[in-house]
């Protein structure tokens, strides 16, 4: 019989329900969240109540590992940090798992530094006496739950007094699973929020600033209006009385300002490109 | 392979009466794109509403939707892609790769909103110095007829621009009747959504 490809589902025996309903309950709670700075800081001040660490650092490394963009961690620890962040640069390549090139597993799974080299082995290790110590932080789990486009989201979790259990390490894990599609899912919103500002500002930058408060339906028919000059091939098109579309249009003209059909396709007639083959010269010129 | 995660990775965990989150192919990091909510699709609705709209005035979109098609490119830009760049396909999802590479192709000074989602530019070619499109026929237009354009475009009738010239009807609808004939359309809506906003010289002021 050949191997079997599928992969095996994660384990969570060591986590009880109540445990689970924890994790998910914070996360519902984030859900409606529009920004991924926002969502990094409910996290950091959330999270370490429900997975038992002292510090939780989010980590934003660039997609190709090559370094980090930002970071964020529990208040506590970032007003330490702050003040080793240079010496922290210089000596992170020693990190355990970092040094012996181990950190791509960490999307898969959670990784415990102390499996990558033993607590008092670590003690020694320029990384702990250089910043480490002086966090109070002698154990850590990492794991990369989310690749988004322009960045990986790595998590740790700290502590400084006992090491982290395998109930840790699966709670992390499932943290991890069920936190990427909400960070991706805000990661749409952002990118569809940006695309949508672009859009209504190029429409401003025209002059016609108000056309952007026009509903996608209302914005259809005004298309349908260039294509089709004839208010009753419309009708016919979009299968609407013709007394439906006049109503449709007199409440666009209604919301823009616009005594009659005419001035309303004058004013489609100004955003035409032929209009606009030179760059506006201010801002906010036609 | 450290001790405990070996022993970890043999053991199949099941959660009884609680839904476990579904592991990607390569891992939950590989994951396929989660389905938008309906905030997000609301937005994307508009967004490619306003899309089609601007490539309806002649206007190059290009814009990267999460949604099942990856993204949406106007028949404008599609136009000038095939003229300028035959050998590019914008039949797949638009990557940021592909986005670069539009952005690469465009001459900067036709580009009007370039963000990571969005590309919008103009298929006119630009020159130093404005001038008039070379197949407008506007200035064909007598003085009184680029006046009484003006005033259409203004979204005035035929009784009130008579008031305001001082004409009667009949002399402002035959004078619409010419400007029909000349720029070869026949209605007043066609009139304004064809030349409404064409530059042209001499136009009177209005």
């Amino acid at each position: 019989m050949p191997p079997s490809k599928v992969k095996p589902m994660p384990d969570f025996r060591e986590i009880t329900d109540v445990g689970m309903r924890g994790i998910d309950r914070m996360l519902r709670g984030m859900e409606e969240l529009d920004d991924l700075h926002e969502l990094e800081r409910r996290m950091i001040s959330e999270a370490p109540r429900i997975l038992e660490a002292e510090n939780l650092a989010w980590n934003n490394w660039a997609p190709d590992w090559s370094g980090l963009i930002s970071g964020s961690l529990t208040d506590a620890y970032m007003g330490r940090f702050a003040s080793l962040l240079g010496t922290f640069s210089e000596v992170v390549g020693h990190h355990p798992i970092l040094s012996v090139g181990e950190h791509m597993r960490s999307h898969t799974e959670v990784l415990r530094l102390s499996d990558f080299e033993s607590y008092g082995k670590f003690r020694k290790n320029p990384l702990f006496r250089e910043v480490y110590r002086h966090l109070d932080s002698h154990f850590q789990l990492c794991h990369t739950p989310c690749r988004l486009a322009d960045r990986l989201i790595l998590l740790n979790l700290n502590r400084r007094s006992r090491d982290f259990a395998e109930r840790d390490r699966q709670m992390l894990h499932y943290l991890g699973l069920k936190l990427d599609p909400l960070v991706r899912r805000v990661e749409q919103r952002e990118h569809l929020q940006r695309a949508w500002n672009g859009l209504s500002d190029f429409v401003g930058s025209m002059g016609a600033g108000e056309l952007a408060l026009l509903g996608d339906h209302q914005v259809r028919i005004l298309s349908d209006l260039l294509l089709h000059p004839s208010r009753e091939s419309i009708a016919r098109l979009r299968g609407i009385r013709r007394d439906t579309l006049d109503k449709k249009l007199g409440v666009i003209r209604e919301r823009l300002g616009l005594e009659n059909h005419h001035q309303l396709l004058s004013a489609l007639s100004a955003m035409n490109s032929r209009n606009h083959t030179h760059p506006p010269q201010d801002p906010q010129g036609k | 392979m450290p001790s405990s995660l070996s022993k970890a990775s043999k053991v199949q965990g099941v959660s009884r009466g609680h839904p476990l989150p579904r592991c990607g192919r390569r891992g939950n990091a590989a994951s396929p794109d989660p389905i938008p909510d309906g905030a997000s699709l609301r937005i994307a609705s508009r967004i490619r509403a306003w899309g089609e709209l601007l490539d309806r005035l002649g206007w190059c979109v290009v814009v990267d939707l999460p949604d099942r098609r990856g993204g949406w490119v106007g028949n404008a830009a599609r136009d000038w892609l095939s003229r300028n760049a035959p050998c590019e396909t914008v039949d797949g999802r638009l990557s940021p790769q592909l986005m670069d590479r539009f952005r690469e192709m465009i001459p900067v000074a036709q580009i009007r909103i370039s963000t990571p989602e969005l590309l919008v530019w103009s298929s006119a070619q630009n020159s130093p110095e404005p001038t008039p499109a070379e197949d407008t026929p506007l200035p064909t237009l007598s003085a009184r007829q680029r006046e009484i354009l003006g005033w259409t475009r203004d979204g005035k009738t035929s009784g009130e621009i008579a008031v305001i010239l001082g004409r009667a009807t009949r002399t402002v609808e035959k004078h619409l009747e010419n400007i029909y004939r000349k720029l070869g359309v026949r209605s007043r809506s066609s009139l304004i959504l064809s030349a409404g906003h064409a530059p042209f010289q001499g136009q009177a002021d209005a």
